[in-house]
């Protein structure tokens, strides 16, 4: 796309950037909201509440209605409360489980709590249970931090959160599925790709498992320097938590009205960093071409791995949609993408804003140094195992070819 | 702590407050109106409006929610300020107080450099000025900030992008079947979309439909060779920001490829429309189908001015739906 005309230049400019923006901004809201109500809810209920929310969001997800194509001629409104209806009763019937439950969370919470790197190793997890993606995740975490969960555990959370995740891992498969070796009528400069299961798979294992290095390396860091490594609007409470009482708060009104209060005070925090993420990722997005890209990345398969995590910083995609993007660099080895996949929902320029919200500068180059360091050494290992995968050829899809009709 | 401190924290607190309230609702109004006036089918893929509309709809709700409680606490609080606070405390979880007013002093000890002991140096919480505090010292009032939120809401207030407008016509006249192209009742000859044709492209009954039907396409042109291109257009699989490359292969009727020529000199980066039958091919060494249209030119001159013919560029690149 080479647009000439400026005033193309500047509405595609500010397209890209609404677009990012308004993409995010419902996660945003969800995330502050989220935030909103672990500040407000006693530590020992929030797991299940989280539980319960979480599940109206998957069943959100899932359900029918939000594919509104299908229904968009015809809106039966009926259909619509049914939907919402049953997701809330969902989420309400899961909250009274876990309430009853609460002994056996409890366990499972004071397990955690003897145990620092099983807990890592689980919050690495915590992403497929409240399904969301980064900008929704980073206000959750600042006030989990502040609700004394430990910092290792918010890192790995915050890192694995918007990569293993169910929501997210469904649109992998979903842009690599079709692509399975396709290539317009050139075929011959065509890399051998991966499947989308084998995509997916690796995406969600490279993911968790950078998450994962980086928290126990967090962890470290925290035994040394301890909360310094933290805004001080992050930092834990010095006192023990004192909110242990089962009941919620008596006041409901007062505890909905902080709990509102907290969600909008994040939410302008968040978005004016988002605003400015966005507004950085469209200025470059207007001087990029996804062309340019694959030519300059073709041949050389190490300079692709590191132009593709470029790329992932610089144009600030949901992770939502970025598998989408990635499928369509036909050109590139399936290592280089699995680096844009891996390494994007992790570090973006919206990130980089957002973190400084969260993190104090030592802690946060650290985080950013080690997952790119990771991400590059996985990917390289990943591409120097594939391209010599003494099987590729036998049990490559794109081998067999289907006669024309 | 001073009264008169406490007075002019009341007020700064107040306003900022009010910024808040107003920049979220103006947010979730943008949102909600988009929605309603469909300015988000340019930016987003449609199953996304929903989002856009839910979001927007939950903000309000808690900018409704604060609103009243700060219009209420606004009532009472400039009488007794002070037992507002204290009653407060008593009312209020403790982990909350604790948790700001840690936050406060581990800043104001950084920043001013006195040493107070964090959570300790100020017992009573303040329930409606602990944020304010908190801003005080972490990033003052902060009006840039607000400036920020409010950049998408003055971009809607101006129509931009514009998407609203022009944009939409083109996407419906592009991304779907057109309906006034002649012959469209037949469907021998219509304008089809790059979506519908990747669609199609990958389900075998749709493509047994549609192949060897007589199409429209525009896009915008690429390629070196004299006897086959690529129109290219964009699509959104979530944002305009992840907008990917859309390719239909044309090509010259192998026969007549001697005889003709579509120079790529002269097309070059140009938008064109152009008109041939629909076929779908598999791509040599692999399973993927994919839209191929062939044009059979009866001359020259006739190749250049309808079967491809320049168009002026859409002001919107992509093809929705």
């Amino acid at each position: 796309m080479n647009p000439i005309d400026p005033v193309l230049i500047l509405n595609n400019f500010f397209l890209t950037f609404t677009s990012i923006l308004f993409e995010a901004l419902p996660w945003v809201i969800l995330g502050t909201t989220l935030a909103g109500v672990v500040q407000e809810v006693p530590s020992r209920r929030s797991p299940a509440v989280m539980l319960a929310l979480s599940t109206l969001i998957v069943t959100l997800f899932l359900s029918p209605f939000h594919r509104i194509e299908v229904l968009a001629s015809y809106p039966p409104v009926a259909l619509y409360a049914l939907n919402i209806g049953g997701a809330i009763g969902l989420a309400l019937l899961v909250l009274w489980l876990l309430w009853l439950a609460q002994p056996v969370v409890d366990y499972l919470m004071h397990l955690l709590g003897r145990h620092r790197f099983l807990a890592i190793a689980m919050s690495g997890f915590l992403g497929a249970v409240i399904p969301m993606c980064e900008c929704g995740i980073i206000p959750v975490t600042r006030r989990l931090l502040r609700k004394g969960m430990p910092l290792s555990c918010c890192v790995t959370y915050i890192l694995a959160g918007p990569i293993v995740n169910v929501v997210v891992l469904l649109t992998t498969y979903a842009a690599f599925a079709p692509r399975e070796g396709q290539d317009g009528l050139t075929g011959q400069d065509m890399a051998p790709q991966m499947s989308g299961l084998w995509m997916m798979g690796l995406r969600a294992v490279l993911g968790y498992t950078v998450a994962v290095v980086t928290g126990v390396i967090a962890e470290f860091m925290h035994r040394r320097y301890g909360n310094a490594l933290l805004t001080p609007l992050t930092m834990p409470s010095g006192l023990p938590v004192v909110d242990g009482d089962d009941a919620l708060p008596l006041d409901l009104w007062k505890s909905v009205s902080n709990m509102a209060e907290t969600a909008l005070h994040d939410f302008v925090d968040i978005t004016a960093y988002l605003i400015l993420g966005a507004l950085f990722a469209a200025t470059i997005k207007v001087f990029l071409s996804n062309e340019w890209i694959a030519e300059q990345s073709k041949d050389h398969a190490i300079l692709a791995i590191l132009i593709m995590m470029g790329l992932a910083i610089v144009i600030t995609l949901c992770s939502e949609a970025d598998a989408f993007v990635a499928a369509n660099f036909i050109t590139l080895r399936p290592a280089a993408k699995l680096a844009f996949l891996v390494l994007g929902p992790m570090l973006d320029f919206k990130l980089i804003f957002m973190y400084r919200r969260v993190f104090r500068p030592r802690l946060m180059y650290t985080i950013i140094a080690a997952v790119v360091v990771q991400v590059f050494l996985y990917s390289l290992t990943t591409h120097l195992i594939w391209d010599n995968y003494p099987w590729k050829t036998k049990s490559d899809p794109t081998a067999q070819v289907t006669p024309a009709k | 702590m001073a009264h008169s401190h406490s007075h002019d924290k009341h007020t700064t607190f107040y306003v900022e407050q009010i910024f808040t309230i107003a920049a979220c609702g103006a947010i979730a109004g943008v949102c909600i109106l988009l929605y309603a006036r469909n300015g988000l089918n340019g930016m987003l893929k449609s199953d996304q409006h929903l989002r856009v509309l839910f979001g927007g709809i939950g903000l309000l709700i808690l900018v409704a929610i604060r609103a009243a409680h700060v219009w209420i606490a606004a009532g009472k609080a400039p009488a007794k300020a002070a037992a507002h606070n204290h009653s407060h405390e008593h009312h209020h979880d403790h982990d909350h107080d604790h948790a700001h007013c840690d936050h406060d002093h581990a800043h104001e000890a950084e920043a001013d450099d006195q040493g107070v002991p964090p959570a300790f140096a100020q017992p009573e919480g303040h329930e409606l000025f602990h944020d304010h505090a908190g801003h005080d010292h972490d990033h003052g009032w902060a009006p840039w900030r607000f400036a920020l939120v409010l950049l998408p809401v003055v971009l809607f207030l101006l129509g931009l992008p514009a998407a609203g407008g022009p944009n939409t016509v083109n996407v419906t006249t592009i991304g779907d079947f057109d309906s006034h192209s002649d012959a469209s009742g037949k469907g021998e000859n219509f304008t089809i979309g790059f979506n519908q044709l990747e669609k199609a492209a990958l389900n075998p009954e749709v493509r047994d439909n549609i192949a060897g039907t007589t199409v429209q396409l525009k896009g915008q042109y690429k390629s070196d060779r004299p006897d086959r291109f690529t129109l290219v257009r964009f699509k959104i699989n979530c944002c305009a920001a992840d907008a990917i490359p859309l390719k239909a292969v044309i090509m010259l009727d192998p026969d007549k490829a001697t005889q003709f020529k579509v120079d790529p000199e002269k097309y070059r980066g140009k938008w064109v429309q152009i008109k041939g039958l629909l076929q779908f091919s598999s791509v040599p060494g692999s399973r993927e189908m994919i839209p191929v249209i062939v044009l059979s030119p009866t001359s020259q001159a006739q190749l250049e001015s309808e079967l491809v013919k320049e168009v002026p560029p859409d002001t919107n690149p992509y093809s929705n739906d």
